[in-house]
């Protein structure tokens, strides 16, 4: 059982984390920590599935008889 | 100085602590791709693309029911299709020694995939 | 103490350029400095070219550089482990992101940021949905007696909808929250349903001096809400008031 000033030290550790690591002004330089080559696949992930989102509100998608996916053309949610 | 960070720490801190955890693990910062756990760690990546999409396609096919334009054997086939998606899932998550929460991604604005 | 390295590690754009007022030092000893570009500098102090390790001790003392500018400076944190080759590419950032970052300390000076994160019972919430809800009802009664297909589907319909329902229970909870606090800060961000715990991920942007008034605002509202797990963290330099990715190389 950790004594309770460890606990919110642990606590207190992941929102330091959660900001320094994820928050804050972010300049891509030289050597970032952030900007590695996995994660820049997952920055494209996000931005994928942002516009996948985006596209899906003006035009969702349609099946035709097939099965296969095409955009409705001209409809709208 | 860290700990003085929370303010008159509540009741319920180890539930704060385990969701703070939780969240953590969701960032693209813990993938570990060093050379020993390179392997999983592109496996990771791959299951967690695969997994993205698989659910995009369900979203699809359920917006499809609510909205009442898929005939009965095309949801059936769509729901079976699905299952073995899913089926095929579990088993590649096995082999690789992946848990559910490990292919968890937050996905910024759209909050966490799981 | 080693050599220090050919690049400049920012730990924080204030608005001063070239005087600081700090006996601290950076990583490794490096002494800190602050080339200015107009009104505005980077506080930044030499280091190698490699990445920083994510320690306890390294996030600390970042911070603690940052949290000291603070009490003279308004402070823009950056954010960690971001090192740039030399002064002149500090220079040319500062330069060409002036009026953004200008703008931004005008928004944080003088004050500091608070953070609020409430849990609710999940998992009760998510149970209240489905026995309240006719339509969900109506959808678990054709799935249990769907063909193996359709039921699967049936079932990620059900999740939809408690889903949906529960989202807005959030968002109504979250406004009811937000609504005082917001009253004694300049500016706030909220999430809602980080995980499906916690309901909500709030941090606010508060007047050094108006501090306890927010606190105090905070446990008038925890205490109309004792149903719900309220954790209180700051006073933070304004991480969360300085979002937008630069890309500084070209």
């Amino acid at each position: 059982m950790t004594r309770p000033l460890e606990r919110e030290k642990n606590v207190g550790l992941l929102e330091l984390l959660d900001r320094i690591l994820d928050k804050g002004v972010v300049i891509s330089g030289d050597i970032t920590i952030s900007v590695a080559d996995v994660d820049l696949i997952y920055l494209g992930l996000r931005l994928m599935l942002s516009s996948v989102e985006t596209m899906e509100k003006t035009r969702p998608m349609a099946t035709t008889s097939s099965g296969a996916f095409q955009p409705a053309v001209g409809a709208r949610q | 100085m860290i700990a003085e960070k929370v303010i008159s720490p509540p009741d319920c801190i180890d539930d704060f602590a385990a969701e703070l955890e939780r969240l953590d693990k969701t960032l693209p910062r813990r993938i570990n791709v060093n050379p020993e756990g390179a392997e999983q760690g592109l496996a990771k990546l791959v299951l967690t693309i695969i997994e993205l999409i698989r659910r995009l396609l369900e979203k699809q096919a359920v917006r499809r029911i609510e909205g009442g334009s898929l005939a009965d054997e095309e949801v059936e086939r769509l729901g079976q299709t699905f299952l073995k998606l899913e089926a095929k899932m579990e088993e590649l998550k096995r082999e690789f020694g992946l848990a559910h929460e490990d292919l968890n991604l937050n996905l910024g604005p759209l909050g966490n995939l799981m | 103490m080693r050599a220090p390295g050919s690049g400049r590690y920012i730990y924080a754009i204030v608005d001063g350029s070239d005087q600081l007022v700090t006996e601290q030092r950076g990583f490794d000893g490096a002494p800190l400095h602050n080339p200015g570009f107009r009104e505005i500098g980077a506080v930044v102090s030499r280091a190698p070219l490699v990445k920083v390790e994510v320690s306890v001790e390294n996030v600390t003392l970042h911070e603690c550089i940052v949290e000291s500018l603070a009490e003279d400076h308004a402070v823009l944190p950056v954010r960690f482990g971001t090192i740039l080759s030399d002064d002149e590419r500090v220079l040319a950032m500062l330069e060409e992101h002036y009026g953004s970052f200008v703008e931004r300390l005008d928004l944080v000076r003088g004050k500091v940021e608070m953070g609020l994160r409430v849990l609710w019972r999940g998992a009760s919430v998510r149970e209240e949905t489905i026995a309240g809800d006719r339509r969900v009802e109506k959808v678990r009664v054709e799935a249990a007696a769907a063909s193996a297909g359709r039921r699967y589907l049936l079932r990620r319909l059900e999740e939809e909808l408690v889903n949906r329902i529960v989202k807005n229970r959030a968002e109504l909870l979250a406004a009811e929250i937000n609504a005082p606090l917001l009253k004694h800060a300049a500016a706030s961000r909220l999430k809602t349903l980080v995980t499906p715990s916690m309901v909500i991920d709030a941090r606010y942007l508060v007047d050094k001096d108006k501090v306890e008034a927010f606190g105090r605002e905070v446990e008038r509202v925890r205490s109309s809400h004792l149903q719900l797990g309220f954790l209180s963290s700051g006073p933070w330099p304004a991480y969360s008031f300085c979002e937008g990715v630069l890309a500084n190389d070209r």
